[in-house]
């Protein structure tokens, strides 16, 4: 469990020092945060055409792939625990419940289930926050924070960084750096 | 004397290192993957070789849930194969039977062979099931009464009716007359809706929801039903039945041994643009071939035309057809039926041309006085081709006689055939007159002769 949890870790800080550009990494996240927190295929109901799109994009938009399994997963984890909330968030969108069950594809995407209308809405306002958070963070790692990490890099290498030596390599390490 | 060093050669100059190459600026990615379309293939190749296992069941047993909802069952043994991405079922022996307490009851419909074309794109659009074409094979099908009586599928709501003893006839006024009440009450939410919005249904919570039990906080909204349907609209664009049984709600002459449907638009409910067209060739046990034509307008007009060219007048006279309407005559004879209707809203106009030889009536003892007069008149006839036209009127749910076409009849074929009769009988009268002058009187044979030709040039 923890070397998996090293090693999810790892992935995503590998993330902003891969060679996906920001709007790549932004792209893969907010896509793969919506398809964490949207039913795609729930066995009670079968395929929802709006998740089976969202799939669909990730494959043929250019995003980065990474970010979108990552932010899947985690979504997905999120999205379990969120079960109850997410049916407060429903109820008090109900109006657009009772409005998405008169359109057959927001129907069937499942937007009139006050519990995954709840999910939807939650995923789409963390799908944006996330990925607005990547993509500012990988232009500020890429335009700064690399260039620092790099310099102290050497620094600890020739030992002029004294107490820091391990984190600094552990942090490299993470950002595969 | 030491010798002179040897002359220093000028160390090699290595020659000057090469300009590095200026690094190529990175390529700036592309909004789509290149490697999109193998992926794409690859998931197409696994979504395929899931069919079987995943979509298959799932999409059968959407099918079966929906018969279920209607009260019916898709047996076991029926093969179902569906190609999502040509929208595509096909069956083989397929069996829809009648639900009864949760186990398959009375079989409803088999066919041996089944294509069913969807419009995809079409039914998405909607919340409709639109099917492009679906062809039946070796079909048979039964509505045979259940042991209540009543008729499976086109049996109204309703309770307190002894369904036992309702004759077709009666059957059908009281079908047409729910449908008739039902499209009337559509009408009138549809005006109050307009009138005022407020009124318009609303989506209700669906408590039957699949996922009650793992979410019960959770509520799902139901879309509101439509003016005139509690499903999804159903609409066949192209229909093509034919098989070898068709089991009426009694066992009658008129149950089919051989049927070809075929339609366009087939629907119940009918959109502005859609004219449906029915059209059935039957076969019946012993009432002779029927050919039944059915076109129905957008709105509320139609026409109908049925001919049954060699019908037996005992088979309409079965109790369980004209209950004791035609029964207490007795009636035997061959019928030509000719049958055109039109209607628009619910007034219904029509003509009944029969056309009935041979046609004897015996009249049950105690059948009333109407009745043995008829029979009187109907067996002086002695099987004389007989031409009836009978006028149809009244409504869609209770037509009726408005001409009977007895006076057509005593102008027509009826008056010719009882003045034919009429004419032998008194032409009988006065040979046997003159028989008995000609004992009496030898000598006026020859006179006789002569105005025997003299009749003979008149005829000509």
């Amino acid at each position: 469990m923890v070397y998996f949890t090293i090693k999810t870790l790892k992935k995503f800080f590998k993330i902003f020092n891969s060679l996906a550009a920001p709007w790549q990494v932004f792209l893969g996240t907010l896509l793969g945060t919506l398809i964490g927190f949207l039913p795609i295929w729930p066995p009670a109901y079968g395929p929802s055409p709006l998740g089976l799109i969202l799939v669909f994009l990730i494959i043929v938009l250019n995003c980065h792939l990474g970010s979108a399994l990552l932010f899947f997963g985690l979504s997905w984890l999120i999205s379990k625990a969120l079960a109850g909330p997410a049916v407060l968030v429903g109820e008090q969108f109900e109006g657009l419940a009772r409005w998405a069950s008169t359109v057959p594809f927001l129907h069937m995407s499942l937007w009139s289930h006050t519990g995954y209308l709840g999910l939807t809405l939650i995923g789409a306002a963390c799908a944006l926050l996330f990925a607005i958070v990547m993509w500012r963070f990988t232009i500020y790692f890429r335009t700064t924070l690399r260039d620092r990490l790099m310099a102290n890099k050497r620094l600890a290498t020739v030992g002029k960084v004294g107490g820091n030596t391990i984190l600094m390599r552990v942090v490299c390490w993470f950002f595969d750096i | 004397m030491t010798d002179a060093p040897p002359p220093v050669t000028p160390a090699a100059v290595p020659p000057p290192p090469a300009p590095a190459e200026a690094p190529k600026p990175a390529k700036r990615p592309g909004p789509i993957r290149s490697s999109a379309v193998i992926l794409l293939l690859v998931l197409a190749a696994l979504v395929v070789l899931s069919f079987p296992f995943v979509i298959e069941p799932w999409a059968i047993g959407q099918v079966r849930s929906q018969l279920k909802a209607q009260g019916m069952v898709l047996s076991d043994d029926s093969e179902l194969d569906l190609k999502i991405f040509g929208g595509r079922i096909t069956g083989a022996k397929v069996m829809i039977a009648e639900l009864v307490d949760g186990q398959p009851g009375a079989e409803i419909f088999r066919a041996g062979a089944l294509t069913a074309d969807i419009a995809v794109m079409d039914s998405l659009a909607g919340f409709d099931l639109i099917i492009d074409e679906l062809i039946a094979t070796d079909a048979s099908g039964s509505l045979r009464r259940r042991p209540d009586g009543s008729v499976p599928i086109i049996t109204p709501p309703g309770e307190g009716i002894d369904w036992s003893k309702v004759n077709w006839y009666d059957y059908y006024q009281k079908l047409s007359e729910w449908m008739k009440n039902r499209k009337e009450e559509q009408e009138r939410q549809e005006e109050e809706q307009k009138q005022d919005p407020s009124k318009q249904p609303e989506p209700q919570a669906d408590p039957n929801r699949p996922d009650a039990i793992e979410w019960p906080e959770a509520t799902r909204y139901e879309p509101p039903p439509g003016p005139d349907q509690d499903g999804p609209r159903v609409l066949v664009r192209k229909l093509e039945i034919s098989g070898t049984e068709l089991g009426l709600p009694d066992d009658t002459p008129f149950d089919i041994t051989s049927f070809q449907i075929s339609g366009r638009d087939v629907c119940v409910v009918q959109e502005k643009d859609e004219t449906m067209s029915l059209t059935a060739k039957l076969q019946t046990e012993g009432a002779g071939p029927i050919d039944v034509d059915l076109k129905r307008a957008p709105g509320a007009d139609g026409t109908m035309t049925a001919k049954a060219p060699q019908l037996p007048v005992q088979a309409l006279a079965h109790p369980a057809v004209s209950g004791d309407a035609l029964a207490k005559y007795g009636a035997a004879g061959l019928a030509n039926i000719d049958f055109s209707s039109s209607w628009s809203g619910w007034d219904l106009k029509g003509a009944l041309t029969n056309v009935v030889k041979d046609l004897t009536l015996s009249p049950q003892p105690g059948a009333g006085g109407e009745a043995t007069q008829a029979a009187q008149i109907v067996n002086n006839l002695k099987g004389q081709e007989l031409t009836w036209p009978m006028l149809i009127g009244g409504t869609l749910y209770a037509p009726k006689l408005t001409d009977s076409g007895v006076d057509e009849i005593v102008k027509g074929s009826l008056g010719s055939a009882v003045q034919g009769a009429a004419t032998q009988k008194a032409t009988e009268e006065a040979n046997k007159q003159i028989e008995k002058q000609l004992e009496k009187n030898p000598e006026l044979q020859g006179v006789k002769d002569k105005a025997g030709d003299l009749f003979k040039g008149l005829k000509k």
